[in-house]
């Protein structure tokens, strides 16, 4: 008989793990760059790379390809366009309108043409070069507001509403009015979009890839090559970010690596170069808000009508569930007794716009907080005054306009804690009495405080469900996987926290291993901020099996009752009895107790009728507030951010120094949304902010050093969470508003009174343009004046 | 064979292709993945490797690079460390230990290029603050970097450690020395003068050579749009057009000089310029590109040659016939056109002392602070003769035209006139008789003419306004 290893060899636990400020498990793998990803995995000679051929024009007739000079250059094996698909040549997620290749006319500039499959890289972009496509130039449309209005949509409009939002506009003291450009927003994760395929004995395939969705580069593969789902499987250790751009984008190269291993043979890698990437996949959504808000003089606002317009580029993608999530967002943290919500999914010769951190949450919210900010400005209140008074309560004003009511609501405590954490009200009349003096010239100063209120789970229901698998060894080490992706956000340490908490061992006996379609089938992408929620339970899930499998062994073998066994510190009490936890595995093993053990869980009680657009699409919300201050030179548009301050709400945090992360991570993507990263294509709908020289993300020097992130203390989520935490990956991404609307109140006294006609990214020239219509307004009111 | 020391150890391996950079020759050929490719730009940063060259006092001085724009026989005689060379997963050197210990690693992927800028800042001794700055070109898409600079703060305080054996380095890099300096062959693709002589020599010889200085320019290009050339004469192994020489009458910048030794310089020399540097790509950028590369490459978004044009600098052109000098406002002909003629090197820039010593001017407008390029650069230089009286004005335009330009026209207007009480409307109008700006993706025309506009009426007012405080002072 196989001898096991000798028990004994972990030290006892001191206590669980859950809650702690734990190292993210890859950190030294990381910094000394042995953490793997997709394109650091070695390669066998023979391995072949893929570049792509990218169309040059948008809605331009494919008049003739020549390839004949690509396929005679060195180094070439294998040359593929649409024609060479033998299986779906239709990619779309949920519906249609996604072909693999430009199928005789192209969409976008930058949508595939073919691929092109050379013993290196650098083979297969000198070949690239020899391509001849001729086309019939088009007319593209660009502007989601003409397009909407000629009809042309990728899925069709949907509306929410709660009373009559246009009579009580009627009635309505006070309407602002009022339209706002939002900008949409390039991933930029530094690994670009990369997949490893690798055809196996049988004629099944290895995938090593980047994606956030692994089930569906599987099932998106199979279709596409013609294997059932059995013969592929995906592997994803981790990825060099994500925020939304793998869930659905990794699926095309993925698939073209795929179809070119099984028609040669050879492992196949593509790593696309960064102006392919930026290109190639879509964004963010560019929105359009249209709204009008009623209010009374006080401010209260009855009413919202609002026109959600997103730019869905050229095809469905995610986009419905993108635009509804905007809608359900158009509230913010704000009741509206009056509601009408209209979201609209306009196509655009543009790459297909996708999921990004927050999924359409950002833009509704950002339109709503708009309009506050407009309505504050016309009553010439403190914006803050105005957002406190019209906050949801848990009592009469609970019910969000799409029915969900809410159950708790911590935003008016968190507004005034943070206030006066930061001196708030101070700051805000310190801003207006420096930008009265005229000593400070150009410079004005603006302050915001604004909140968060966030949907967690999925709004298409199916999705929220999650696998996990538990491995005990006889050594009692422990190995879990389970279905989600680890892209940063340290899913894994968390779920090696939950695994370790659930067996009280420390957390060295657990290794998390990775996500793999042929360990947990059928998993849903790893987004919606669900990861640790969803997997987490699922991974509980698979322990609570496996410790009750140990304790009817226990209580079997050893006589006693149920409530005389635990699990404590590495230890297994049994009655008067204490066990070393590997001691008690082999004994379970030598009685043939199966040590292994799948997990599964599905959020409890959400449901969403969406042709009536009500119900509970959320589990729960998670909230955040956050403070922005700023400076602005007003003759150049220049600013600086000076001082952040944020309080947000994880609930019971299961590690808070990954939270924090994730909060000041998510603070600064949206800073740079709202702020410096500006998408800007040309009337050929080309885009020319397609390098990171034109593209300009945040960097260290944007970050003001006063920059303070608490957790909401005494938090524990009301819903049933893994351990009572809650979601963080999205809700932060929200906070950058302040930022945005700092900008705006760095404006208002230049001309009070009026609304900032300041849209988003509010660049250094959009916040000159906005002082200058400004200054020409106070201008223009003090002729009339006199 | 290629001689240098990777990671502490000393090296002979075949050369690599010519036109490989750093980061392609790493990955590709050595196996080493540590570095990341995240644009292939200079942009990212996830490339940074640090390069140890030894000097004339036999100290090696190390500087963060991006491996993505370095060509890989630039390496030739020097220290390539990259991030497998600071410490492994269970033996973290302290610049690794400081960013787990902070938590200031998320997806990872930026990470070893973070690991290495800090790195080099440690063994540079910078302190914190400096630290933090000289991350500017590392882009981090997760953290928000305050734990990054958390990380940096920490590390400041740490004496500094080399993973490797600093004697042998330097008794290795000295061996490649005498012995490259006893034969001269390198690659023959890749070939590497000393002198500006060779140099010259070696345009003749091997006209379809792509000279190439920095590189930070070139590789970007050869990158995103795979160009490739049959061969390459490097510049940067000629010491002697890498120094600054003053005398009474002139600066002698040699064209190899690169912008952060200008930043060095000028720190005690001038504060406006100083703090344009400080804006000027980002910190391995700066390590590699130079003034001369700056010149020649003819951008119009060149953040140097407005500065260079409003200080009346002139250029000194040397080919086999011998030396030329033009002023540098001749040298600019069209949009990526220079009076450069074949054979001819760019040696060095020679910038007047009597052009110093005015009043100088300098505000760049970009989308982001740091590491961007110019939606308009404004310089001014003038002479203040009394308040509301300015005389010699010179105005550089960078990011307005096609070329880096002066604004002749609005300078002769401001002669005639009292400088305080010109509106920027009026500036709007003169100004636009010297160029028409253009839009594109980093501004519009309207907020590049509007806001230049503003920035000279702030220079002249600045100019005036500070000499009646007695002198020029910037914070």
């Amino acid at each position: 008989m196989r001898k096991l290893i000798e028990p004994g060899m972990y030290p006892s636990a001191g206590s669980s793990p859950v809650g702690k400020a734990v190292t993210h498990d890859s950190a030294a793998m990381q910094v000394s760059g042995q953490a793997q990803y997709v394109d650091d995995i070695p390669t066998v000679p023979g391995t072949l790379h893929l570049v792509l051929g990218l169309a040059e024009q948008a809605d331009a007739e494919i008049v003739s390809v020549d390839l004949t000079a690509v396929r005679q250059s060195p180094g070439v094996v294998d040359v593929i366009t649409l024609n060479d698909v033998p299986g779906h040549k239709d990619i779309g997620p949920v519906f249609p309108g996604d072909p693999l290749f430009a199928d005789g006319r192209t969409l976008y500039v930058g949508q595939a043409l073919f691929a092109v499959a050379a013993t290196s890289e650098a083979a297969a972009r000198r070949a690239l070069a020899s391509a001849r496509v001729e086309y019939r130039a088009g007319n593209p449309v660009l502007d989601p507001v003409q397009a909407w209005q000629q009809g042309l949509l990728v899925r069709p409009s949907h509306v929410m509403q709660r009373g009559d939002a246009s009579a009580a506009l009627e009635q309505a003291e006070v309407v602002v009015q009022g339209q706002l450009d939002i900008g949409g927003q390039e991933h930029f994760y530094l690994e670009t979009q990369a997949t490893l395929a690798i055809p196996q004995e049988d004629g099944s395939l290895h995938l090593y890839s980047s994606t956030q969705h692994p089930s569906e580069v599987q099932k998106l593969v199979a279709e596409v090559v013609g294997l059932p789902l059995n013969q592929v499987a995906v592997e994803v250790r981790r990825l060099g970010g994500g925020f939304g751009g793998k869930e659905t984008q990794a699926a095309a190269p993925a698939c073209m690596a795929a179809l070119v291993a099984v028609r040669t043979g050879r492992p196949v890698k593509i790593r696309l170069n960064r102006r392919d990437d930026m290109r190639l996949t879509g964004k963010r959504h560019p929105f359009v808000g249209q709204f009008r808000l009623g209010a009374d003089q006080s401010g209260r606002i009855s009413a919202l009508e609002m026109e959600l317009i997103g730019n869905c580029g050229c095809s469905p993608d995610l986009s419905d569930a993108i635009v509804d999530r905007a809608m359900f967002h158009a509230d913010n943290c704000y009741y509206l007794a009056h509601a009408r919500v209209s979201g609209h999914r306009a196509f655009t010769h543009t790459a297909s716009n996708t999921a990004y951190r927050g999924f359409g949450g950002p833009q509704g919210m950002l339109a709503i907080e708009a309009a506050v900010d407009d309505l504050a400005r016309r009553l010439q209140l403190d914006p803050y005054i105005v957002r406190m008074n019209n906050l949801y309560d848990t009592d009469q004003r609970n019910r969000t306009h799409y029915g969900q009511e809410l159950e708790q609501f911590p935003v008016a405590e968190m507004m005034a804690k943070l206030a006066e954490d930061c001196q708030y009200h101070q700051r805000y009349q310190a801003a207006r009495a420096f930008n009265a003096d005229v000593g400070n010239g150009p410079l004005r100063r603006g302050i915001a405080l604004t909140p968060v209120k966030f949907g967690i789970s999925f709004t298409a229901q199916h999705l929220n469900q999650a696998g996990a698998l538990v491995h005990i060894y006889t050594d009692g080490s422990i190995q879990v996987n389970h279905g989600g992706i680890e892209m940063g956000q340290g899913l894994y340490i968390k779920m090696a926290q939950v695994a370790a908490d659930a067996f009280d061992l420390p957390l060295e006996c657990i290794r998390v291993t990775a996500t793999r379609t042929d360990k947990v089938p059928n998993t849903s992408p790893t987004a919606a901020s669900s990861g640790a929620d969803m997997n987490g339970m699922a991974v509980h899930d698979a322990c609570t099996t496996l410790l009750g499998r140990l304790r009817a062994f226990a209580a079997s073998e050893f006589g006693v009752d149920a409530s005389a066994i635990s699990f404590e510190s590495g230890q297994v009490i049994v009655g008067q009895q204490r066990f070393g936890f590997a001691e008690f595995v082999q004994k379970a093993y030598f009685a043939r107790i199966s040590l292994s053990a799948t997990g599964y869980y599905r959020t409890p009680l959400i449901h969403y009728d969406r042709a009536r657009a009500e119900g509970r699409p959320f589990f729960y919300f998670a909230h955040g507030v956050s403070c922005s201050e700023v400076e602005v030179d007003i003759e150049t548009g220049e600013y600086r951010l000076c001082q952040v301050d944020i309080l947000h709400d994880v609930g019971r945090s299961l590690n808070p120094a990954i939270d924090l992360g994730q909060i000041e991570g998510g603070f600064v993507q949206g800073l740079g949304w709202l702020t410096t990263e500006e998408l800007v294509w040309d009337e050929q709908a080309r885009l020319r902010t397609d390098m990171p020289a034109t593209y300009k993300i945040p960097t260290i020097g944007d970050i003001p050093v006063a920059f303070t992130t608490r957790l909401l203390e005494r938090a524990d989520n009301p819903a049933n969470t893994i351990h009572r935490s809650k979601a963080v990956g999205e809700p932060p991404f929200m906070l950058a508003i302040s930022a945005w609307c700092a900008l705006r109140d760095a404006l208002a006294d230049l001309a009070p009174g009026n609304a900032i006609p300041l849209s988003a990214p509010a660049t250094p020239e959009a916040v000159w343009k906005a002082a200058r219509t400004l200054q020409a307004m106070a201008v223009q009111a003090q002729g009339a004046a006199k | 064979m290629l001689d240098f020391v990777l990671n502490g150890q000393a090296m002979q391996v075949p050369f690599p292709e010519p036109n490989q950079s750093i980061l392609n020759w790493l990955r590709t050929d050595l196996g080493l993945m540590g570095s990341k490719e995240g644009c292939a730009t200079g942009d990212c940063g996830a490339c940074t490797v640090v390069i140890g060259d030894i000097q004339k006092d036999g100290q090696v001085r190390y500087q963060a690079v991006n491996g993505c724009i370095t060509l890989a026989n630039t390496l030739q005689g020097r220290h390539l460390l990259t991030v497998e060379g600071v410490g492994s997963k269970d033996t973290l050197h302290p610049c690794q230990q400081v960013m787990v210990d902070h938590h200031g690693t998320q997806c990872g992927y930026c990470t070893p290029g973070f690991v290495m800028s800090l790195f080099a800042g440690h063994c540079n001794g910078l302190d914190a603050q400096a630290m933090s700055a000289a991350l500017g070109g590392n882009l981090c898409r997760c953290t928000g970097y305050t734990t990054i600079r958390d990380a940096a703060t920490e590390l400041a305080a740490k004496p500094c450690v080399m993973p490797f054996d600093p004697a042998e380095v330097q008794g290795a890099l000295q061996q490649v020395k005498a012995d490259s300096a006893a034969n001269a062959s390198a690659s023959p693709a890749f070939v590497i003068p000393r002198t500006i002589e060779q140099a010259v020599t070696a345009i003749n010889r091997y006209p379809d050579y792509k000279l190439v200085a920095g590189g930070t320019d070139l590789l970007v290009e050869m990158n995103v749009f795979h160009r490739r050339y049959p061969g390459f004469i490097w510049l940067g192994g000629i010491e002697g057009m890498q120094q600054i020489e003053e005398n009474a009458e002139v600066v002698r910048f040699g064209a190899g000089v690169t912008f952060n030794q200008l930043m060095q310089w000028s720190a005690s020399q001038s504060a406006p310029l100083h703090a344009l540097l400080d804006r000027v790509a980002a910190n391995q950028v700066r390590n590699q590109g130079t003034l001369g590369g700056n010149i020649v490459n003819a951008s119009p978004v060149g953040d140097m040659p407005p500065v260079l044009l409003a200080l009346d600098a002139s250029i000194e052109l040397t080919s086999a016939e011998g030396v030329r000098q033009m002023p540098l406002s001749d040298f600019f002909l069209g949009y990526r056109q220079t009076a450069l003629q074949q054979g001819e090197l760019l040696t060095a820039v020679i910038v007047p002392r009597a052009a110093l010593a005015r009043p100088l001017f300098i505000h760049k407008i970009s989308k982001r602070w740091e590491d961007d390029i110019a939606s308009t650069l404004l310089v001014l230089s003038a002479k203040v003769a009394d308040a509301g009286r300015l005389t010699d004005i010179h105005i550089g335009l960078g990011g307005m035209a096609a070329i880096p330009c002066r604004a002749t026209h609005t300078e002769q207007w401001l002669q005639q006139a009292d400088v305080l009480a010109i509106s920027s409307d009026e500036l709007l109008t003169e100004l636009g008789r010297d160029v028409q700006p253009m839009s594109d993706a980093r501004a519009s025309a309207q907020y590049r003419a509007g806001v230049t506009a503003t920035l000279l009426k702030r220079g002249l007012k600045q100019l005036c306004s500070e000499v009646q405080k007695g002198g020029l002072s910037h914070a």
